[in-house]
């Protein structure tokens, strides 16, 4: 018999049970559904971690500081040991020096100084409210949600502002936005145990740059504003007093890589101590993560398939029992001992892809529901097509090697006792 | 040409053997009518099931065109099966759940003969057993004539060398039986299939060209047209 034969026979076949088949099935669905949520559950964390880290381009090596050196022989530090080596990490700051040293790195097509700056209000309209977080803009913010104003025009004391601030500021839409002056603050500090009071430090900031703001609230947070990175280092050295060049320091340096470079340039710079990380690090952490999510429901999801297996081995058992005569008339008139194995581990693979659709058709509606909750926090729970498609072969596979010891037993009868005159 | 030298079958184990055929010897012309006439337990079924290489005696030969099956390999056996051998039972076995088109087309897709081609045949089988107008009907609607009918269109429709009949009208009422009788023959003269009947009915082994008497797994008597032929082969062995 050919296989498209073999294929159209056994589904026939199957629909001579159809009570006993379906609930089988049904078995298997429970499994299915399990394993499709997994999945489905999973890549949308997979995709939100996705989203989260941009278009994903292992083109940057972020140098945080230094790594802490273990010099210790065995491994084992004392407490002297220990502290003496957190304070050396303490006093060891990235300079201008390390600038100039990344520089001559090859596959190094910049560096980026970056240093971190907070302000706690900003005054809009001799109204005070609170500031947004700044941020140093870099070439790896991809700015696709500017709605006003241009990336290019934040130099000096600019600033690109999330569009909720344009209410306070009386402008109508983002554009009208573009070129009003507010006065960003940092609190300064009270005379305490003999250290001089801090003034408050107020510095006017020109809107060059309107992004787009959620609607919903809670997101607010998560909104930054942007400087540039000199504007921001400026700050953070005024805040500091420091007035020499070579007490300027970092809280970052950002190398910016061929992609082809990343992991090489990373090498390099760790080798020199330096602690680094790259954004394949950051979202594989991340990946890692939710595989371990992903492992522990599938190991659910293979528990209820586990279960029905014993239905489907029973299923096939009684259909055997049930056409002795035919397997029988089948084998006299020749179909091989093969064929007979071949057909009946089909018909078990075809209940495998009805639990399988029936499955899908059980998730679907529990992934609108889980989706619809995670939607606000931008988190989807997306059945895709292969995912699918792994589901139904997964269920087509456990069914017929379940299926393998009824159709087994159903090759192996002797057709001169299935046809006997009785 | 049936050639069968010797073939003996036992079953069962150790003292509770039994042999179903005991240094059986015959030869079948092609295109005749067989009957092979015996008690229940004589063994008559266990020879039509060695020659249709069903069943697998311990010793002889069962040579057909020239070779011997019994020496093939268990899936050319299959083979051999799926394109020389029809089956006609005397419970019919037909599926009930199916179509007559699928019932008849099952030997063909077993054969693995190309999807183009079984239509005709397979209407061509229906009209040989003037089922046509059932050709979509479930075969567990039929009577009981229609259904053995239906299992002749099966057997014939792979255009088999040789047809076995295993009390064919066992189940039927004598006029329905009749009417499968006929068939038979009719069909035997026209394609000169050879036709080899199980039954204990006297009178349509009489209508066979040839007719075995089996008893206790050996041959008693052979008589008919052939029977001088197939006696000098038996006093060989």
């Amino acid at each position: 018999m050919t296989f498209p034969d073999i294929l159209r026979r056994s589904w026939h076949n199957l629909g001579r049970a159809k009570v006993r088949v379906g609930l089988t099935a049904a078995a298997l669905a429970i499994g299915a559904a399990t394993m499709t949520l997994a999945l489905a559950i999973t890549q949308g964390a997979e995709d939100s971690i996705q989203k989260g880290f941009g278009e994903f381009k292992n083109n940057f090596v972020s140098v945080d500081g230094f790594s802490s050196q273990n010099t210790s022989a065995n491994g084992v530090q004392t407490t002297d040991e220990a502290d003496k080596a957190s304070e050396e990490l303490q006093d060891k700051s990235l300079g201008v020096e390390d600038v100039e040293k990344f520089k001559a790195i090859a596959g190094v097509t910049q560096v980026l100084p970056l240093s971190y700056y907070t302000f706690d209000e900003v005054e809009i309209n001799s109204q005070s409210y609170k500031a947004p977080y700044v941020s140093p803009l870099t070439p790896l913010d991809d700015m696709n949600d500017l709605v006003a104003g241009k990336r290019e025009d934040l130099k000096g004391n600019t600033v690109i502002i999330p569009e909720r601030y344009a209410k306070q500021a009386g402008a109508t839409n983002a554009a009208a936005f573009i070129g009003k002056k507010l006065v960003f603050v940092k609190k300064g500090t009270p005379a305490f145990f003999g250290r001089p009071a801090q003034p408050d430090t107020e510095v006017e900031l020109t809107v060059v740059g309107v992004t787009k703001s959620s609607t919903d609230n809670s997101e607010a947070d998560s909104e930054y504003a942007y400087l540039s990175p000199e504007t921001m280092s400026k700050l953070a050295d005024e805040d500091r007093g420091t007035t020499k060049p070579e007490n300027i320091y970092y809280n970052q340096i950002l190398l910016l890589t061929d992609e082809s470079q990343t992991e090489k340039v990373k090498a390099q710079v760790e080798s020199e101590g330096y602690a680094a990380k790259t954004r394949q690090d950051s979202v594989g952490q991340a990946l890692e993560a939710v595989n371990a999510i992903r492992t522990a429901l599938l190991v659910f999801a293979g528990i209820a398939i586990f279960t029905a297996i014993f239905g489907v081995v029973n299923t096939q058992l009684m259909s055997v029992l049930e056409r002795t005569r035919e397997i029988g008339i089948m084998k006299a008139l020749g179909l091989s001992r093969g064929g007979v194995l071949l057909m009946f581990s089909i018909e078990a693979g075809w209940i495998g892809f009805l639990g399988s659709i029936i499955g899908t058709l059980i998730a679907i509606p529990f992934a609108l529901i889980l989706g619809a909750l995670g939607g606000n926090a931008g988190f989807s729970v997306p059945i895709t097509i292969p995912n699918f498609l792994l589901v139904v072969i997964v269920l087509v596979i456990i069914a017929m090697l379940s299926g393998f010891l009824p159709a087994r037993r159903a090759s192996k009868l002797d057709p001169v006792e299935a046809l006997r005159n009785e | 040409m049936i050639q069968i030298k010797a073939i003996t079958k036992t079953y069962g184990k150790k003292q509770n053997t039994f042999q179903a055929l005991n240094n059986v010897s015959l030869e079948i012309p092609d295109g005749a009518t067989v009957a092979i006439l015996g008690k229940s337990g004589s063994g008559k079924s266990t020879l039509m099931h060695a020659m249709s290489g069903l069943d697998r005696p311990e010793t002889g030969q069962v040579i057909i065109n020239g070779q011997d099956i019994l020496q093939m390999k268990p899936k050319d056996v299959d083979t051999f099966r799926s394109k020389t051998i029809g089956f006609i039972f005397q419970a019919f076995f037909v599926q009930g759940n199916e179509t007559c088109y699928d019932n008849v087309s099952l030997p063909l897709e077993i054969a693995k003969v190309p999807k183009s081609q079984r239509k005709a045949l397979v209407e061509e089988a229906l009209t040989k057993v003037d089922l046509t107008d059932k050709i979509k009907e479930r075969a567990k609607n039929l009577s009981g004539g229609q259904k053995q009918r239906l299992a002749i269109a099966r057997a014939i429709v792979n255009n088999p060398q040789i047809l076995f009949a295993d009390e064919p009208t066992g189940n039927l009422d004598s006029a329905t039986g009749q009417m499968v009788e006929q068939l038979l023959f009719d069909y035997n003269k026209k394609s000169g299939t050879t036709l080899v009947i199980v039954t204990h009915d006297a009178e349509l082994a009489g209508k066979c060209s040839m007719q075995v008497h089996i008893k206790d797994g050996q041959i008693e008597a052979i008589k008919g047209a052939s029977a001088a032929k197939a006696s000098a082969a038996r006093g060989v062995n």
